[in-house]
């Protein structure tokens, strides 16, 4: 009974996962059909002119993405080695319910904050770059790490936890420092939940969506003029989801050209987020 | 034998909890070379006992412990004691071989290699001793890069052993070491004891009064006594077990024989 159940219930989550793909593959044919690869590689997008270049979208999530997992990643998986190895099971406890607290908080309220306190440090930290004004890329960037943090914190600590006792005993015994076992014993067996964590940050930063939208500063067709070049970051940019979340979809609705264009941006999205969101929790069951 | 003065001094050990006494008053002498052996009933305390000798109680948040322990005369508690370098002076063996999830060798070396400090000429033959004194050199030479997890139950255990005789420490804890072991395996550890104690100080909690008097020259008897752990009774392993003073030990003993 258990087994079909959960088979019945497995298929129906992969059919309408399926769905969703196709809705999106069969709203965005049009631009597909039209521009083929260059929809993606294109670094144009003017809907007046009917041209359709979603790669400084692209660039936007991934910059803005990696960005916050660049400066979330470390800072979480430090505090969750903290939690999780120093401090008393009381405190610990305490701690990590806060920090799941902090997950909840609408992604609205994260926004607002970015506005009040982000946007104008980042104006004047940076202030010999010249930037425009506060809202930038690395603004969203910023903003964004402060919202993974507590997923990649709980997550971490999660997997940190997993390690048996009984292996930083056997450590200990041997005369480990605490530190030591930490290195060689806790993090290594912990290293596929870790990922897992970081991964599953990446697909909740990719998909993450008024927060970025209120700093971002949703400039248009900003793409770097070279490879890595830092400079577009502390211009105004635009991600997949902040393009998708503004008032353009909805002019696009009546056009189906535009409108596909705007529906192959969904579908991205969902292929990004999925792939990452997959590919952790995958790597987390495995882990457990 | 009372002249050299013993390499393990209890002396009036005390573990507590908020809540409640563990062990009380616990004085014991233990000597060079020899395997002593602490019984007694089920949650009397002696691996709280065994486990204050290397302060891994220390690992336990809520234990107290009062009184000390000297190791070669040295304070195992004061203040100023580095803690890590007891412990490598004082290795342990549980009730479970708890196996890292890596090869053979870089189980065995895994307190060595970092403790010591051991370069690679000395990484491969220290390997080979441990595993020789361990008895399981025979089985493991040919495949000392696969995975330790893939030994028995009592491979694992000599594994384990051989891990702790890596960073040849002066004195051996072994918490029921055979006790999750089937019966040839644990022959196998109880012979290695007997070979072990010309060159090694074992302290082992056990449950089994066989194994206590086939391996041990020395016991105590740990029991509840007014709601915490004593010692009621200690001595030499064929005088203790043939002549028991204590009441409670000789019913211990009528029970468990």
């Amino acid at each position: 009974m258990t087994r079909a159940l959960s088979w019945i219930l497995s298929l129906t989550a992969l059919a309408s996962l399926v769905l969703l793909v196709g809705v999106f593959t069969w709203q965005s044919s049009v631009i597909w059909q039209r521009d083929g690869i260059a929809y993606v590689t294109g670094h144009s997008w003017f809907y007046r002119q009917q041209q359709f270049g979603a790669f400084s979208l692209l660039y936007g999530s991934i910059v803005v993405s990696s960005m916050a997992l660049l400066l979330a990643g470390p800072l979480g998986l430090g505090a969750a080695l903290f939690i999780a190895e120093y401090l008393p099971q009381k405190t610990r406890l305490v701690l990590k319910s806060l920090i799941e607290l902090l997950a909840g908080i609408p992604s609205v309220v994260y926004g607002l904050l970015g506005i009040l306190l982000l946007r104008g440090w980042v104006y004047e930290t940076f202030e010999r770059f010249e930037p425009l004004s506060g809202d930038t890329l690395l603004t969203a960037g910023i903003l964004l790490a402060i919202m993974l943090l507590p997923t990649v914190v709980s997550l971490s600590e999660d997997a940190l936890r997993a390690v048996p006792a009984s292996q930083r005993r056997a450590a200990r015994a041997l005369g480990l420092t605490r530190a030591e076992t930490i290195w060689s014993v806790c993090l290594p067996q912990a290293r596929r939940g870790i990922t897992s964590a970081f991964l599953l940050a990446l697909g909740r930063s990719l998909g993450e969506t008024v927060a970025i939208f209120l700093v971002v500063g949703r400039q248009d067709n900003n793409v770097p003029h070279s490879w890595l070049s830092p400079a577009p970051l502390l211009q105004a940019g635009q991600t997949l989801t902040s393009k998708l979340g503004g008032a353009e979809t909805n002019i696009a609705y009546g056009d189906p050209l535009h409108w596909s264009a705007i529906m192959g941006l969904g579908l991205i999205l969902l292929i990004l987020t999925g792939a990452a969101t997959l590919l952790g929790t995958v790597r987390r069951e495995r882990n457990a | 034998m009372s002249e050299v003065p013993p390499i393990l001094q209890i002396q009036k050990l005390e573990v507590r909890t908020h809540a409640r006494l563990l062990l009380r008053n616990i004085t014991l002498s233990i000597f060079e070379g020899e395997i002593f052996g602490l019984i007694g009933p089920s949650g009397a305390g002696k691996s709280t006992l065994l486990r204050s000798l290397n302060r891994l109680n220390d690992l336990l948040p809520g234990l107290y412990v009062k009184g000390d322990v000297l190791l070669r005369g040295q304070s195992v508690y004061a203040r100023d004691t580095d803690v890590n370098s007891i412990r490598t002076r004082i290795g342990m063996l549980f009730q479970q071989p708890v196996i890292f999830p890596t090869t053979i060798r870089e189980n065995v070396l895994f307190g060595a290699k970092r403790v010591l400090a051991l370069g690679k000429v000395e990484q491969t033959v220290r390997v080979e001793s441990a595993l020789r004194e361990s008895s399981l050199w025979d089985e493991v030479k040919d495949r000392l890069q696969q995975p330790a997890s893939a030994l028995s139950v009592g491979q694992q255990q000599r594994l384990c052993l051989a891990r702790a005789l890596a960073v040849q420490p002066e004195v051996l804890l072994m918490d029921e070491p055979t006790s999750a072991l089937d019966p040839r395996s644990t022959a196998a550890i109880e012979e290695l004891l007997l070979r072990l104690k010309t060159r090694h100080t074992i302290v082992i909690v056990t449950h089994n009064i066989t194994q206590a008097r086939r391996v041990t020259n020395s016991l105590a008897f740990v029991a509840i006594q007014d709601g915490a752990g004593e010692i009621l009774e200690h001595g030499a392993t064929k005088a203790l077990l043939s002549a028991p003073k204590n009441p409670i030990l000789a019913d211990y003993l009528t029970h468990s024989s």
